[in-house]
């Protein structure tokens, strides 16, 4: 139990120094340890817009499906118009897998399109009739909440706990199954249902990385795609397209202001309790 | 050979009470046994002819409930959301069986067999009512392959509803660890997990209705031949009663008794 | 000579007693010991245990209170301040309580004492044995809630390190000079070398804890195959179980470490020393740590210990000679343990018994004692809070949850002064037989 020899105190237990027990280091030494904010993240309003664009696309893109389904059902719009839309998804998904696939294996990806079409095609008859004894507006309702579980899941390009991209692609495709079994004929409903599944599997991956990599062109495509969507919601609702243009506005520029200026207001303390985070190896 | 003595129910009864005559108190009951039933003889002979055409307008009663309850199942009835075509085909199916059914019984249809059925009456009520459990086993046997038909439909379909619904989350079982593993699978995987899984939630209730129908009608019937079979062996059990208050309440044993149990 | 300090009349208050087994247990258990071998009084209070209710005498003299409370989660009591208050006044005047000490943050009956201590007129002591975050909703509501609340009118605090101390003041905006930094020790005669084994068996690195997220499983997971491709023959002892055990096990399928890596499973206390006896060295993962005991025992037994660079590890032990600290990184981990291996293999690790000896020097439960009954005079000698200011003190802390505490108080002031009255104080008090000394 010997004293330190200098006289100065140092933080360890395992010598009794000379001070009293409720010393530790005066205010030079105590809490000299504390952060405060250290993992605040500093966002601009730039980059939250366009993340707001990523999430706002994505539910664009669903609500133009609905559009499609309903226009397809009461006959409104020529197939011609299903075929093209159609055309332009397999366009897509060949230009995803030429250029922006991580795993660009030709024989892989024409397995896919091959098995798709297929099952689609056998399927198609089974859905058609699946629910008929059940009243549509049970079949509706059921359709928007699995369609808003899978816009929970789905991938915006942030990295977050609670995104699954299983649930989401299982529930984004349940939602349009069940739709799907309104339709009368078989054409539009394998043609519907392929594109309602390459929209949900790949869309999250093909619009990341068009954010990512052309901000500005995803942005001009963002802003078509939102008015185009808008004005085909007018045919059915005023109210509603109005609505959906408000909201819009809403999330595109008032909230990103929200999160800017609330983060002023963190204030978190880290020092030495902290628990660790452990840094896993690469491999 | 070995099988059928096995099971025929008759058989067994008719060995037993071979061996156990000698015993008094068994032949006390047996004596019984066969005043009952000629008493029922006696009640009975006079329009035996009516009683077995009222036993075969029942059975014909039985077979059109039963054509008519898959034709209401067809017309989707009380709500229950039945799927088109799988209620068609499933109805289809179990009405060509009760076709099949109605016409193995309609051979089955002899007067003579039935008069030597009625004329075991003479050697006791269990006599006859466990030849009629035997008649009853190849009457409704078909109701059992209905019950089975349906019960696996049912259990795969529900079955691989769960091992779906894990699947479209993205876990799997592991045997090995006995635990849910995560697993990520490919897009042609992902599509035909869902659509599998959503069709055959809408498949399930159907199922279920025609496993239910055809599980409670196999039940009833267990239900009959249970109380036949009571019947059949009641000396049995009243010998075995006797035997057990006797040694409870006196404890002794009866002088008689023999080594060898009644084969119940 | 120093002036001899009490006696003292104390009660420890704790959740956690035996027959459980666990750091505050155990250093509930020795201190009450070290108390009464320096003359006070001690009394322990805490719940029942199944069927372990009512007044019960350990085998060193040490009289314990079960009360039989209902136990709501993680061994802490359904805490109804108002529904205690008659059992703990009842202890309190029976053994005529003068200091009451509470342990662990998590049990609730310890600041339920110190509630109704404080109200009664008797002096408080708390003792914090863990590390809180601050960020997650749990850590926000003890904080809020709990902590401020029930500290605020405590009139001393000790803390087991440093980094516990910083973090305590911190939660409870406590002042610095009431909170002391008393460390926890261990029962050095029961953690001994053993020369033979630590000499001839070959090098062996153990691990013994909880295999739990919080104590590093994952760290040990990527540690150990990097180790055993690295060195040849290094051995590892496992002991512990938990939920990453099954993560474990498949390492060791995976890398094929059957012959090099043993699992022992759950290990009761008293098999601890058999199995450090049996390595050199000695790795700590763990991710939080306010004082960690098991690195301790390691040292008393002369193994040298890596660990993690976290809470209070660095203040421990004398780094470099017993103890090699490094980031929760994997390889700096692994390169932490192979340079061990090395100084063991060329015989440079400090002789065990040595170890063992500045170990016992370090840390016993004496010394605790006399430190912590120096805070007890202190919290005797300067003077308590009246009520009035206890509830000011509530008040000052913040209304929104104040204003619950302040309501508490109030009926607990008002039934107090009903049981003075039909319960008399002096009735209670045990009376002393005479000690034919």
């Amino acid at each position: 139990m010997t004293s330190s020899p200098t006289g100065t105190w140092q933080k360890i237990l395992y010598r009794k120094q000379a001070f009293p027990d409720n010393y530790s280091g005066g205010d030079a030494q105590f809490l000299k340890e504390l952060r405060k904010n250290v993992s605040v993240v500093h966002y601009d309003y730039k980059s939250a817009v366009y993340g707001c664009m990523n999430f706002l696309t994505h539910l664009d893109t669903l609500t133009m499906y609905f559009v499609l389904f309903l226009n397809i059902l009461h006959s409104n719009w020529s197939p011609n118009i299903l075929y093209t839309v159609f055309v332009s998804t397999i366009a897509l998904y060949l230009f995803f897998c030429k250029f922006l696939a991580v795993v660009a294996n030709s024989r892989e990806h024409a397995r896919t399109i091959v098995t798709l079409f297929l099952f689609a095609y056998a399927f198609t008859p089974v859905i058609r009739t699946l629910t008929t004894s059940i009243s549509t507006d049970t079949i509706y309702s059921t359709s928007i909440i699995t369609a808003i579980l899978s816009c929970l899941f789905h991938d915006y390009g942030v990295k977050a706990p609670v995104v699954s991209y299983p649930t989401s692609v299982s529930s984004g495709l349940s939602s349009a199954i069940f739709l799907l079994s309104r339709l009368e004929e078989d054409t539009p409903t394998l043609l519907l249902l392929v594109i309602a599944f390459t929209l949900h599997a790949y869309g999250a991956e093909l619009r990341n990385r068009m954010f990512h990599v052309y901000p500005v062109v995803s942005s001009l495509i963002f802003t078509v795609l939102s008015l185009f969507s808008v004005y085909c919601i007018s045919s059915f609702s005023v109210e509603l397209s109005v609505f959906w243009a408000l909201l819009h506005v809403f999330i595109l520029f008032v909230c990103p202001l929200i999160l800017i200026l609330k983060q002023t207001g963190k204030c978190t303390i880290h020092g030495p309790w902290d628990e660790a985070v452990p840094i896993k190896s690469m491999n | 050979m070995n099988w059928i003595t096995e099971k025929s129910v008759l058989i067994r009864t008719v060995e037993a009470k071979l061996l156990l005559m000698r015993t008094f108190s068994f032949t006390r009951l047996l004596a019984l046994d066969v005043a009952i039933s000629l008493y029922i003889w006696n009640v009975w002979a006079p329009d035996w002819n009516y009683n077995v055409d009222s036993f075969w307008k029942q059975t014909s009663h039985v077979a059109d409930n039963l054509n008519g309850t898959i034709n209401w199942l067809r017309d989707n009835p009380a709500g229950l959301k039945l799927n088109t075509p799988v209620n068609e085909t499933l109805a289809w199916f179990f009405s060509y069986h009760i076709y099949l059914w109605t016409t193995f019984i309609g051979f089955l249809r002899y007067d003579v067999f039935y008069r030597y059925v009625t004329n075991s009456l003479v050697f006791g009520l269990s006599t006859f009512s466990s030849m009629i459990y035997d008649l009853s086993q190849i009457f409704f046997l078909h109701f059992n392959c209905f019950d089975a038909y349906a019960t696996k439909l049912c259990y795969l379909c529900y079955y691989t509803l769960t091992v779906l619904w894990s699947l479209v989350r993205g876990k799997k079982h592991n045997p090995l660890r006995e635990r849910m593993d995560t697993i990520t699978l490919d897009t042609r995987q992902q599509f035909l997990a869902t659509s599998l899984f959503v069709i055959l939630l809408f498949i399930l209730p159907t199922v279920f209705v025609y496993f239910v129908v055809f599980r409670s009608l196999r039940l009833a019937v267990s239900a009959i031949q249970t109380v036949i079979y009571f019947f059949g062996t009641w000396p049995f059990q009243i010998f075995a009663l006797q035997k057990y208050v006797v040694r409870k309440y006196y404890g002794k044993p009866i002088a008689e008794e023999t080594s060898d149990s009644p084969a119940t | 000579m120093e002036r001899k300090i009490g006696p003292y009349s104390i009660a420890l208050v704790s959740d956690f007693f035996c027959p459980n087994a666990g750091g505050v247990e155990t250093h509930i258990y020795f201190l009450a010991q070290c108390l009464i071998n320096l003359g006070h009084r001690v009394v322990v209070v805490t719940h029942g245990y199944g069927d372990r209710k009512g007044v019960r005498y350990l085998s060193n003299g040490l009289k314990v209170y079960y009360l039989p409370f209902i136990v709501a989660y993680n061994g802490a009591t359904l805490s109804s301040i108002i529904g205690s208050m008659p059992w703990l006044r009842k202890v309190f005047l029976r053994e005529n309580v003068q200091i009451i000490h509470g342990h662990s943050t998590f049990s609730a009956l310890a600041h339920e004492s110190l509630m109704i201590g404080g109200l009664m007129g008797l002096r408080t002591v708390f003792t914090d044995h863990s590390l809180f975050g601050f960020a997650d909703a749990s850590a926000i509501l003890t904080n809020t809630l709990v902590l401020q609340y029930s500290l605020i009118n405590v009139d001393q605090i000790i803390c087991v390190s440093y980094t516990s101390k910083e973090n305590t003041v911190l939660r409870g905006k406590l002042d610095p000079n009431k909170v002391s930094t008393i460390p926890n020790a261990i029962e050095t005669s029961l953690f001994t070398p053993d020369t033979d084994q630590f000499f001839k068996n070959p090098t062996t690195i153990i691990f013994l804890g909880r295999l739990v997220y919080r104590k590093g499983a994952d760290l040990l997971c990527e540690i150990v195959p990097k180790v055993c491709a690295r060195h040849k023959t290094v051995r590892f002892i496992i002991g512990g179980d938990g939920p990453k055990r099954i993560e474990l096990e498949e390492m060791r399928e995976k890398y094929n470490l059957h012959s090099r890596v043993v699992m022992l499973g759950m290990l009761p206390h008293n098999q601890v020393k058999q199995v450090l006896n049996q390595g050199q060295i000695f790795i700590n993962t763990s991710l939080t740590e306010a004082f960690c005991m098991s690195i301790v025992e390691a040292a008393s037994c002369g193994l040298h210990v890596v660990s993690t660079r976290v809470g209070g590890v660095p203040e421990v032990l004398p780094i470099d000679e017993f103890i090699s600290l490094e980031e929760p990184v994997p390889d700096d981990l692994v390169e932490a343990l192979l340079k061990a291996v090395e100084k063991r293999e060329k015989g440079k690790l400090m002789d065990p018994n040595k170890k063992h000896e500045a170990v016992s020097k370090m840390y016993n439960w004496p010394d605790v004692a006399e430190r912590t009954q120096v805070i007890y005079q202190k919290a005797v000698e300067t003077g308590s809070p009246g009520r009035l200011d206890r509830l000011k003190g509530y008040y000052d802390q913040g209304i929104g949850f104040g204003i619950l505490y302040i309501v508490v108080a109030c009926i607990i002031i008002f039934w107090l002064k009903i049981l003075d009255i039909f319960d008399p104080p002096a009735k209670n008090r045990l009376k002393e037989k005479p000690k034919s000394q």
